[in-house]
């Protein structure tokens, strides 16, 4: 705790009443500190003495009501379960809802998302018995699912949601979602949830898991909620047209580009790099990925990688034509059968040829290794990890500067899935010249390109893009170059720059050192 | 002003109002509401630990007698025998139809639901939801109330209860985010608004349990009873001031043992220590010491604060170094992550690693009285109905954990639900006063057009720690008396001067508050006068100047009610079906040893205390 006792806490508030006021303002208040101090306390606090005319929401005080959260210092959370932790704390209502007053919002619109997926149990089958028999994980999966208290912070959160203008915009969001996974995995019930999943934007989820970090509940949304219902959709073949393509090339080709499998390796061609296939030993694999291997913007990463590790005297090789799909966006769309059979495919390749470690260029891949896959013993990092490794123990000599300023955008499956948030920004910061800033939102905070879960192959609802919404915060920083270490991520705020018409180069950490090197 | 039609109008969102509006929608032909000044689902519903008494589940099933006679002895014979017998028997059944309204059980095997054993006085097994599985009874009941079509108003305050002389006709309310009058027209009105436990500074409920179906139904002449007993719990949290009274360790202490170690068995090697360094439970009892009952160690706890020996926050040390370690390590690792949080939020390491006295002070948890009702839910009034903890007639002087949600919730919420419907089905729309409706609005917009007065949120905390201290769990003549005369004043002369700062009309929650105000006021003087009337101790209500139960004479539920010419109080004889008074084991009687009051600096002892 950096508070100590009698510190004042500057309390920014967000004030606006729709009815009487032109514009919404801040107004910031000064709260004497006290030791294990929520941000209700002070928010009650005001309200009893400096200001009474503050609206909020409050009733239970131990985060089963659902009825207070709000954004706390941009983040969605439960103002009775968020203590207060810095000299300065902002609170703003849940964006995108419409203010009634203060940081009261209007939640009608989302309840009535809610109340159209009929939120009830419809059998129309009475039990023969009862209790009636239920298996007993099912029902525990349900009693997780059904924790949700409908304080829509996971609405707020959600990047697919605070992009648009309006909550009825596209994508029903996390909540509603979760909703539609209790019914669908609750055996009595006999609705067909899976369609109404479907129209409600089961497709639109980016996996990126920022609801579930900001669920008060930790309820697992992404994966008990929108994987399961996008695995009930693939088993009916209601899956949209483009992911369609995506998982019939990844079946066909071991790609979902849908490029020949014989020319997976053609990027390196003229590298000479290591082969381990063809009888070339290396410490370590090069997991190079689907999309570094055929996107001709990624080759440059995957080029720039094999660089830099030699440059490094890193012993590696990669699997050439031999590679396969890690399967990580197959799973996230929802096709587990698909997954299982990369898995399998994977594993062989990796004990056939006796590898022991890989690092990988796609933070997706990395995250599927490490947590999806069985654990076979195999060692797996992100190039960033390596990289990061490499600089502490001297390895890497940059010889020209970068003369720019940087901003990075960190992947969600480096950093909220895997908590890897410093190497790549030690590897900036090691780079002779360069200036790294942060983007307002960062770190656990960031927000997604909109590129994830499988979304590289759908289209988005709404009218405005993750990706674009991204963009803007990166100039906002006014960078000269916007920096990252995910494939996907680097396509989107590529495409979020076009769109917006800016033109901030966006390049893979593993390019700036390439230049640096 | 907006006028909605409606048959039957539940007011209040919890787990009894909604049980009560999904039979009345079972009704094709009636319109039904759920008004609810917070959330739907909301109020204390939510925030249950989630125990159902159960007959006949489990692997050692209760019998009806077990439960019976253990809600006898905790309401200390004034239960309302019948309705405790009659919603015991259909209390399974309201249980098990909980999985028809979508609810899911956690289950032991699949075929049968998850049981869990906690100490009870008597013989019955309790029958526990996991995982905080109260909230998802009421989720349940929201789910099924949405399906049959019940009409959602929530955050519209309802602030009076309209009536004519053929019964009631409705309602009027504020809709919280316009602000704005309405006017409910109903032949039926069910009040399920839950009990009074904010009217005290620190309580364990929400924080919306203001007393408003109290005072609604007080004002249109219903009969209110047992008023004077509020159930207090004496381990809650002191700190933060937003939390004060949330979370109480040694419940979570329960919970995380599973059954298997009594938490009084723990209790054994727990010191309750004052500022004094006294381990001052050898005054109180000093042949159970800690391990004395809940209401004596509330009395003993409560006293030493009153009498200044108390922290400076108005609570006493539990100190809890002597428990062994490994019942620590297992109350930490048994603690569901929800529990393990919230003591987390409030207690340092230190201390959850008992190596520091945990800090705790009583708080108000229940209460038991309210609007008397019979077994099918109806007041004295003619389609005016009350359910749940705003009803008086199923717990007595306390309650029995498990029974709130399971029989007095669910089963009185169906019987309820389906006596106010069959009044709606006789009925014709009814005739709206317009005079006493304008009354009201004039009544209720008045703080708002005020430009100076009382202030708001000074009167509530006024209100709060009067009642703390002079009505809260040791009371005497003296005291109740003064309080009398100040809650007297301040209906009179304050109440009618109150003023809010805010003159915005949408969402203003000092108007809402200054609303709320008027009702506490209003039932702190009711309860303050039952406790003076009732001259004797029992369950939560301690006479330190009759420490005594009197089973001869009081043995009676004390009335209340607004007639004319003012307030009238007296007693309403109970009929005792199937148990004497005393047919079964009396709590022992226990006559505390009042101490003297220390007369020294307190300060200097709050100093040393560090």
């Amino acid at each position: 705790m950096v508070l100590k006792k009698k510190k004042k806490v500057k309390l920014r508030v967000f004030r606006y009443d729709p009815i009487e006021d032109l514009s919404p303002r801040y107004e910031t208040f000064d709260v004497s500190y006290i030791p294990h101090m929520t941000v209700l306390d002070a928010l009650m606090y005001v309200r009893k003495n400096l200001d009474s005319s503050l609206a909020f929401r409050y009733s239970c005080r131990q985060w089963v009501c659902g009825q207070c959260a709000v954004k706390v210092n941009g983040k969605p959370a439960l103002i009775c379960k968020t203590s207060i932790e810095d000299e300065e704390i902002t609170v703003d209502p849940l964006t995108p809802f419409p203010v009634v007053r203060d940081l009261v919002v209007d939640r009608r619109k989302v309840q009535d998302r809610i109340k159209g997926i009929k939120p009830f149990l419809m059998r129309k089958n009475p039990a023969i018995k009862e209790p009636e028999p239920i298996d007993i994980k099912v029902a525990d999966t349900f009693v997780h699912l059904n924790q949700c208290i409908d304080c829509y912070a996971c609405v707020s959160a959600c990047p697919m949601i605070s992009t648009k203008k309006d909550v009825t915009d596209g994508f029903a969001g996390p909540v509603t979602m979760i909703k539609l996974a209790k019914f669908a995995l609750d055996p009595r019930d006999e609705a067909d949830r899976a369609s109404a999943a479907y129209s409600e934007g089961a497709y639109s989820c980016t996996a990126c898991a920022k609801c579930k970090e900001v669920c008060p509940w930790d309820i697992d949304i992404p994966t008990l909620g929108i994987r399961y219902l996008r695995q009930l959709l693939v088993e009916r073949g209601d899956v949209p047209k483009t992911a369609q393509d995506a998982l019939m090339n990844t079946y066909k080709y071991g790609n979902p580009w849908g490029q020949r499998k014989d020319r997976r390796g053609e990027w390196a061609k003229d590298f000479n790099v290591k082969n381990i296939p063809k009888g070339k030993n290396a410490d370590i694999l090069y997991y190079v990925g689907c999309t570094p291997s055929y996107d001709p913007r990624i080759q440059e990463v995957a080029r720039a990688m094999v660089f830099v590790l030699r440059e490094a005297g890193v012993d590696f090789g990669i699997l050439g034509n031999e590679e396969m799909c890690c399967g990580a966006p197959m799973l996230r769309l929802g096709e587990k059968g698909l997954f299982d059979m990369l898995v399998e495919e994977n594993l062989n390749l990796f004990e056939k040829y006796n590898v022991k470690k890989v690092v990988t260029t796609s933070p997706h891949s990395y995250n599927a290794f490490l947590n999806d896959y069985p654990k076979k013993g195999l060692r797996v990092q992100h190039y960033t990890q390596l990289l990061s490794e490499l600089i502490d123990e001297g390895k890497i000599n940059f010889s020209k500067k970068v003369d720019a300023v940087v901003t990075y955008h960190d992947p969600c499956f480096l950093g909220r899935y895997n908590d890897v948030y410093e190497p790549p920004r030690k590897i900036l910061e090691a780079i002779p010249g360069l200036k790294l800033v942060e983007m307002p939102r960062n770190k656990e905070n960031s927000f997604c390109c909109g590129g994830g879960g499988g979304m590289m192959w759908v289209d988005e609802l709404g009218e405005e893009r993750a990706c674009v919404v991204r963009a803007r915060e990166a100039v906002s920083v006014e960078p000269d170059v916007v920096a990252t270490a995910c494939p996907f991520c680097l396509s989107s705020l590529e495409d979020g720059f076009k769109i917006i018409d800016k033109e901030v180069p966006v390049k893979d950490i593993i390019e700036l050192v390439k230049d640096a090197i | 002003m907006d006028v909605i039609d409606k048959d039957v109008l539940v007011i209040g969102g919890g787990n009894a109002g909604l049980r009560a509006a999904i039979e009345a929608s079972g009704f094709p032909e009636l319109s039904v509401a759920v008004a609810s000044k917070s959330m739907i689902p909301g109020g204390a519903s939510v925030m249950s630990a989630g125990v159902f008494n159960v007959v006949g589940l489990g692997p050692e099933p209760a019998t009806i007698e077990d439960i019976f006679n253990d809600t006898i002895i905790y309401g200390d014979y004034l239960n309302d025998q019948r309705m405790v017998r009659t919603c015991l028997e259909e209390g399974s059944e309201r249980v098990m139809e909980l999985e028809r309204f979508g609810a899911m059980q956690p289950r032991r095997e699949t075929d049968q639901y998850y049981f869990f054993d906690v100490v009870t006085p008597g013989t019955s097994k309790l029958y526990r939801f996991k995982n905080r599985y109260a909230w998802q009874v009421a989720r349940a009941l929201q789910e099924e109330a949405i399906e049959r079509g019940v009409e959602f108003y929530p955050e519209v305050m309802i602030t009076s209860v309209q009536t004519s002389s053929n019964g009631a006709t409705g309602a009027t309310g504020i809709d919280m985010k316009r602000g704005e009058f309405v006017v409910f027209r109903s032949n039926s009105v069910v009040i399920a608004t839950g009990g009074g436990t904010s009217l005290y500074k620190r309580a364990y409920c929400d924080t919306s349990s203001t007393g408003d179906g109290y005072a609604m139904a007080f004002k249109v002449g219903a009969e209110l009873a047992n008023m004077e007993f509020v159930q207090w719990i004496w381990n809650t949290n002191l700190y933060p001031p937003a939390l004060e009274g949330r979370t109480d360790p040694v419940t979570a202490l329960e919970l995380a043992l599973g059954g298997d170690l009594t938490v009084k068995e723990v209790l054994r090697n727990v010191k309750f220590v004052n500022v004094l360094g006294e381990r001052f439970m050898e005054r109180y009892d000093p042949v159970w010491m800690e391990m004395a009952t809940d209401d004596v160690l509330c009395v003993a706890i409560f006293n030493e604060v009153r009498q200044r020996r108390g922290t400076k926050k108005g609570g006493i040390l539990m100190d809890l170094t002597e428990v062994p370690k490994e019942i620590n390590y297992r109350w930490r690792k048994g603690l569901d992550r929800h529990w393990s949080e919230m003591l987390h939020q409030i207690f340092d390491e230190e201390e959850l690693r008992w190596e520091k006295p945990l800090e705790v002070g009583p708080a108000a948890i229940y209460s038991p009285g309210g609007i008397k009702i019979n077994l099918n839910g109806e007041t004295n009034i003619p389609g005016l109905y009350a359910v749940g903890a705003a009803s008086c007639g199923m717990h007595g002087t306390a309650y029995l954990a498990g029974n709130c949600l399971g029989i007095d919730t669910l089963a009185m919420g169906k019987r309820t639900g389906e006596t106010a419907a069959r009044h709606a089905l006789k009925k014709a729309t009814p005739k709206i006063d317009w005079n006493s409706v304008d009354k009201e609005r004039k009544r209720v917009f008045a703080p708002l057009e005020r430009e100076e007065g009382e202030s708001t949120y000074e009167i509530k905390t006024y209100i709060q720690n009067l009642m703390f201290d002079k009505v809260g769990i040791i009371r005497n003549e003296k005291g109740l008396k003064e309080a009398i005369q100040d809650f007297q004043r301040l209906n009179e002369e304050v109440i009618p001067r109150l003023y809010t700062c805010d003159k915005h009309q949408s969402y203003n929650i000092e108007w809402k508050t200054a609303i709320e105000v008027q009702h506490m006021c209003l039932c702190a003087e009711i309860m303050a006068r039952s406790a003076l009337f009732r001259t004797e101790s029992r369950g939560g209500c301690f006479r330190e100047d009759f420490p005594k139960r009197d089973n001869a004479n009081w043995c009676v539920q004390t009335g209340i009610q607004l007639k004319r010419g003012g307030i009238k109080i007296y007693t309403i004889p109970l009929e005792f079906v199937y148990l004497e008074p005393g047919d079964i084991g009396w709590k022992e009687d226990w006559l505390p040893k009042m101490y003297p009051e220390f007369s020294g600096n307190p300060s200097v002892l709050h100093a040393k205390l560090k």
